[in-house]
């Protein structure tokens, strides 16, 4: 499991716009601080010898996102909210796969890793190495922790091992999604007017972070990654989903 | 500034009533589900997933043999609710047993090792299953939510006045509460544990002895923290005091301990479990837990604990230390069915007493009986330094 952020900002719930709306307005104070949401994306993507961005080209397969939605409650406590869940994971494939097509990339019908593998399987431990790459490649990623030995450049690769995957699937490349989205209820919106009006400041409603890598499943290369951090998106919607997986797939090289 | 103070009333009023709300929990029946959509399902939901994670680790203990006796245990103390249980085993060397509310039951292998019969094992997993048919968890989750909101309305409104100490309070309170299940709680657990044990004939006062056993380690702590060990269940001498009381008031009961099938059920893993507990490096605990294995153990298991208590010694290494090693291993390789490594550490701590040939002695028992043990080549070179020697 990747570490769950625990920064949280943004309204989402159309109550809880309302609800933050009146409130500001009936005492006429500027509620921007509230509502104005801000995304933020950190795209890397890998370079070949002469230093150019590497182009992706061949057949994509979209790993089963793991995707959690949780509701945000009054305390700050995230309460996870399955059938919000459900729906993102559809929406949110259709979007990708909407997203591709518009790039014109082959995409493969989408892997779902079997449930219950043991612990020795090499597919589960790929998809574990993954997580642990992924993390690695944040922790490593801000200024004053990149690691001497990258030389500054975004070089990252799962290993030959990922041939697990591609001889499972057939697929050049593979995108491996992580999401984690919390939505505030009435109760926390109320108390970040109180928080914005009484401290000047934010006390945090609901946040999405996402991860979005691509895999060469040749080489085990990790050709592009983004992480994105909004303090609106929704991913209950087909609208939201479309929004969000231009925002995560951004420059994605295919 | 009548805005501002009208705004942290009605904060402190929805406060009061939309977020203090207390469900009553469903009526428990077993078999029984959470309502779709309600808190309960959510958190349901959210264990489901951390069992399958459960099912794919390592750690899992997939002994069929441990698991059908563990899972036999806890169908005769979960007695009708013994289908919405799913026993696993999970090779940890602290003592704990943890209960999921969607019926993942947990229990470490510490646990295991430091109960001395089904009768202790019976206790432990019927207060889990009392947890669970009284449905803690999701009293706790809610009590949690309601309380980490209180908290905030009083942390937001009072730092809004300039109370900001007053607000960290109560934020520490709130963070206070939501540390695992109350007194009364494990107080009413207890009660449920008790029942099911007297239900089955167990002898409840085995509880209390295996509470003053988890006591007692405890107690070897010198650093004064809260032991990791006990991070669900801190074993406190009030509890034990709540305990013998509600023992006392059991009044009649049978007095079943089955010291007999735990021991065969775990006697095949007492070596692997010795093992991990040496691992913890908490070798005060370790030396006052084999001491009391030893002390209970039926002739046949006294061998094997010799020699590891010999190890706790001999890791230690405080000054002393290594003379009591000595005399353990000694005592372990005159018993019978003495483990392999005895006579290896035997040998070498008479090497270390200056008795050449009695150490060279026990090198040689050592590889007779050690086969391609992956550390032949350093015994054959300590042993030929030995014969060598002027």
């Amino acid at each position: 499991m990747m570490q769950q952020h625990m920064r949280r900002h943004g309204l989402k719930s159309p109550a809880a716009r309302a609800f933050g709306w009146s409130l500001a307005t009936a005492c006429a104070i500027s509620a921007c601080v509230l509502l104005a949401g801000c995304s933020t994306t950190d795209v890397r993507t890998a370079s070949n010898a002469i230093g150019a961005p590497l182009k992706a080209r061949g057949s994509v397969v979209l790993i089963a996102p793991d995707i959690e939605l949780y509701e945000v409650t009054t305390g700050g406590m995230q309460e996870p909210r399955p059938e919000w869940t459900e729906a993102a994971r559809r929406a949110y494939a259709t979007a990708v796969r909407e997203l591709l097509a518009a790039h014109g990339a082959t995409l493969l019908p989408d892997f779902v890793p079997p449930p219950a593998l043991p612990p020795s399987d090499r597919m589960r431990q790929l998809l574990l190495l993954h997580q642990a790459v992924a993390s690695s490649i944040l922790l490593h990623g801000k200024p004053g922790t990149d690691l001497a030995s990258k030389h500054g450049r975004f070089d990252w690769t799962l290993g030959p091992g990922v041939s697990v995957l591609r001889d499972r699937t057939g697929a050049d490349y593979a995108l491996f999604t992580y999401i984690r989205d919390g939505y505030t209820g009435s109760g926390r919106a109320a108390m970040r007017v109180v928080g914005a009006l009484l401290l000047s400041g934010d006390i945090g409603g609901g946040e999405q972070v996402g991860l979005a890598s691509l895999v060469d499943l040749r080489t085990g290369q990790i050709v592009w990654l983004n992480l994105l951090v909004d303090e609106t998106g929704d991913l209950r919607n087909a609208d939201g989903a479309r929004a969000t997986v231009a925002s995560l797939l951004k420059q994605i090289p295919l | 500034m009548n805005c501002l103070r009208a705004l942290t009333l009605s904060a402190l009023l929805i406060g009061s009533t939309a977020w203090a709300s207390d469900d009553p929990v469903r009526v428990a029946t077993p078999g029984g589900r959470p309502a779709a959509g309600s808190d309960e399902a959510a958190l349901w939901y959210a264990m489901d997933h951390a069992e399958r994670e459960l099912q794919s680790s390592p750690q899992l203990v997939r002994d069929p043999v441990l698991n059908a006796y563990v899972r036999s245990v806890a169908c005769k103390v979960a007695a009708d609710y013994c289908a919405d249980l799913r026993v696993y085993v999970i090779e940890q060397p602290w003592f704990n047993a943890m209960m999921a509310p969607n019926g993942m039951l947990i229990v470490w292998t510490g646990t295991l090792l430091r109960a001395r019969n089904e009768a202790e094992l019976a206790f432990v997993i019927g207060h889990e299953a009392g947890h669970y048919r009284a449905q803690h968890v999701i009293q706790q989750w809610r009590h949690s939510k309601n309380v980490s909101a209180w908290t905030s309305v009083f942390a937001v409104a009072s730092t809004g006045a300039g109370a900001s100490i007053a607000g960290q309070v109560g934020s520490l309170a709130g963070t206070a509460a939501q540390s695992g299940f109350s007194r009364e709680q494990e107080s009413e657990a207890d009660r449920l544990g008790f029942a099911a044990m007297v239900t089955r004939g167990y002898d409840p006062e085995a509880a209390v002895e295996l509470w003053a056993r988890l006591l007692r380690e405890d107690d070897t702590r010198s650093d004064g923290k809260p032991s990791r060990v006990f991070s669900n269940h801190p074993p406190t001498r009030e509890r034990l005091g709540d305990m013998r009381a509600q023992v006392a008031a059991v009044g009649t009961h049978g007095n079943e301990r089955d010291a007999t099938a735990y021991r065969t059920a775990t006697h095949p893993f007492l070596q692997r479990w010795l093992d991990a507990e040496l691992a913890r490096r908490q070798y005060a605990a370790s030396i006052l837990i084999v001491s009391e294995l030893l002390a209970d153990a039926a002739a046949g298991g006294k061998a094997l604990l010799s020699f590891y208590l010999g190890e706790a010694y001999r890791r230690r290494a405080s000054p002393s230390d290594r003379s009591e090693a000595a005399r353990w291993y000694a005592q372990a390789i005159a018993l019978p069915d003495p483990p392999v490594a005895a006579w290896r550490e035997h040998g070498l701590a008479l090497r270390d007493a200056g008795q050449r040939h009695e150490a060279a002695d026990a090198l040689r028992r050592y590889l007779d009986l050690a086969g391609n043990a992956p550390d032949r080549a350093f015994v054959e070179h300590d042993l030929a330094e030995l014969e060598n020697a002027p």
